[in-house]
């Protein structure tokens, strides 16, 4: 049973005495009693004023300011040997166009006493974390952390679990209804989630990305409707392609891992292949069909439905799962269009010149957004400034 | 209700605002395992200077909860079996899910009921006592020699900060609990 559940019952139990309950809440109170010995013993000893005064006394005796001092001398030492981590870390991952070794000693330098300033400045601006909303067949929207445990029933029977930032879909040998039974689940902004379907095959969602699928899959296909951008690895099944559906392109596979970057507000559709081999087609034309080969990317024009290969370094493409960002000779505006669907941030250009100023580099996904305009800063090629949620970009 | 309120993760003095709601109760909560109420606060400090270290993959302050009542019965566990002042029979109730179940909804509990009652007068404790004691307000007022209507007014201010701080929580597990 989930922490949910008994926050849920002590919480009854104290309306309950504050005459706030309901009807409802009160049956369920009593269904929960009546449930076994264990849940009634339990309540019998709350509902015990004694109880509760000596829980009340041992509570008074406990001392707040000796243990947070405590815990304060503790974070406080620990926080000065991670800022030194952190700064090797970025001078050890990051190459940037314009950087010098001899100026990076000074500049980080130079940073640590900055940081404290700037910390404030970037209160506003947080990473992303798992959460994503699933809608079940009848409608209902459940919201998904990545805490709570939870257990769910779709009407045909099907489990559905849930643990930490994970979803996954269990395969049920009877099929009960004539109907395939869909659910799907929305990724927002600074989202990410991941999905185990019926079929073992695993999905990693990212920031903004919708995904449709039936709970079982029907007896020739297993297809999967994506908006947003998502990583496959596909469990094989000579007999039963996958194919994942997007607005302009199909990706038909029968067991492989690859990534699909199909955004409605992007002028591409994107088909990265890790391994194994799969088939792509334009929605609007099905003879037009294209075999993909590993480390090989499909990028499809959406306008005009045109579909060109090239080789890949897929590592690039697909460290968003892991918890990467990478960006390699990529234009400004290009990598902030990524940084904000993670970041709650919002940015403002001075000069529009400045969008197509480019950069690589990676970063970790849970990091403050901080360390990264401190590396756009230290190129010294854009002035860089934070107002709040908006990030301002302006020329040199 | 997904813009999670971490600002507690990020800034010192919301930590600090965190640690001293949180930490009282889950000193207790130590201590049902431990009996020992020194060894507790050591553990329940090592569970907060874990959450801080861990705090840019918690969400939010219900996950933080989540990850110190996991810390504390681990903790807890392991030391009692470190340094084998077990006793078995003991032990075993210790280790099951229904002890740390029983703990948790124990102080879930008192812990609204204390909000509500912490700012009130001994008498007006008195009326929250023995309603937890069962009795009706019709009761309460007997015993209390006070009204009926005074009886409800001070339940209803007892409790009225508290809707207000519960009610976003309490939306999010109805909805998830009535989906099972």
């Amino acid at each position: 049973m989930p922490d949910l559940e008994y926050e849920k019952i002590a919480l009854l139990i104290a309306r309950e005495i504050s005459d706030e309950i309901d009807e409802e809440e009160l049956r369920e109170l009593r269904a929960w009693r009546n449930m076994n010995a264990a849940n009634n013993a339990l309540y019998i000893k709350l509902k015990n004023s004694q109880n509760f005064k000596s829980w009340l006394a041992d509570r008074e005796d406990v001392n707040v300011d000796e243990g947070w001092s405590a815990v304060y001398s503790e974070i406080k030492k620990r926080s000065r040997t991670i800022i030194l981590r952190t700064i090797t870390r970025i001078a050890a991952i990051l190459v940037l166009p314009l950087f010098v070794g001899g100026v990076a000693y000074f500049y980080f330098d130079n940073q640590i006493a900055k940081k404290k300033i700037n910390q404030q400045q970037f209160a506003q601006i947080k990473p992303g974390s798992s959460k994503a909303t699933l809608t079940l067949c009848d409608g209902r929207d459940v919201f998904l952390d990545s805490i709570n445990m939870l257990s769910l029933t779709e009407i045909d029977g099907t489990e559905i679990e849930k643990i930490q930032g994970e979803i996954s879909y269990r395969k049920s040998d009877e099929q009960l209804m004539k109907q395939p039974v869909y659910n799907i689940i929305n990724v927002p902004l600074g989202g990410e989630y991941r999905l185990t379907l019926s079929d073992g095959t695993k999905v990693y969602l990212n920031s903004m990305t919708s995904l449709k699928y039936p709970v079982q899959f029907g007896s020739d296909k297993r297809e999967v409707e994506l908006v947003g951008e998502a990583y496959f690895e596909v469990t094989k099944n000579a007999g039963k392609p996958f194919v994942v559906n997007t607005k302009e392109m199909k990706v038909e596979v029968l067991g492989t891992s690859f990534n699909v970057n199909a955004y409605e507000d992007s002028k591409n559709t994107v088909t990265t292949l890790v391994e194994g081999k799969v088939k792509l087609s334009n929605t609007q034309d099905d003879e037009n069909v294209q075999i993909l080969n590993p480390n090989e990317q499909a990028v499809m024009d959406n306008l005009s439905g045109k579909i060109a290969l090239r080789n890949v370094d897929v590592s690039n493409y697909i460290s968003w799962k892991d918890g990467q960002m990478v960006f390699y000779d990529m234009p400004l505006e290009e990598i902030m269009v990524l940084l904000t669907r993670w970041y709650s941030a919002k940015v403002f250009y001075m000069n529009p010149e400045v969008k197509d100023l480019r950069f690589s580099g990676s970063l970790d996904k849970y990091d403050e957004i901080e360390k990264f305009i401190d590396i756009i800063k230290a190129t010294n090629q854009v002035n860089v400034r934070v107002n709040d949620n908006t990030i301002l970009f302006a020329k040199k | 209700m997904h813009l999670s309120t971490n600002i507690w993760l990020k800034d010192e003095g919301g930590f600090k605002r965190f640690f001293e709601k949180q930490y009282p109760s889950l000193c207790i909560f130590a201590d049902h395992y431990l009996q020992d109420k020194d060894a507790s606060a050591d553990i329940v400090q090592e569970a907060f200077v874990y959450v801080w270290s861990k705090r840019e993959y918690i969400s939010d302050a219900a996950a933080a909860r989540s990850y110190l009542y996991k810390y504390i019965k681990n903790h807890c566990l392991n030391l009692i079996r470190d340094t084998k002042r077990r006793h078995e029979i003991l032990f075993e109730r210790l280790e099951s899910p229904e002890f740390f179940r029983d703990n948790l909804i124990e102080r879930e509990a008192y812990e609204i009921i204390y909000s509500a009652i912490k700012d009130l007068s001994s008498q007006n404790q008195q009326v929250i006592e023995l309603s937890l004691d069962g009795l009706s307000n019709k009761e309460i007022a007997e015993q209390l020699d006070i009204t009926i209507n005074t009886v409800k007014t001070i339940k209803q201010r007892s409790f009225k900060t508290l809707r207000r701080v519960l009610s976003p929580s309490l939306f999010t597990f109805l909805c998830m609990f009535s989906e099972n």
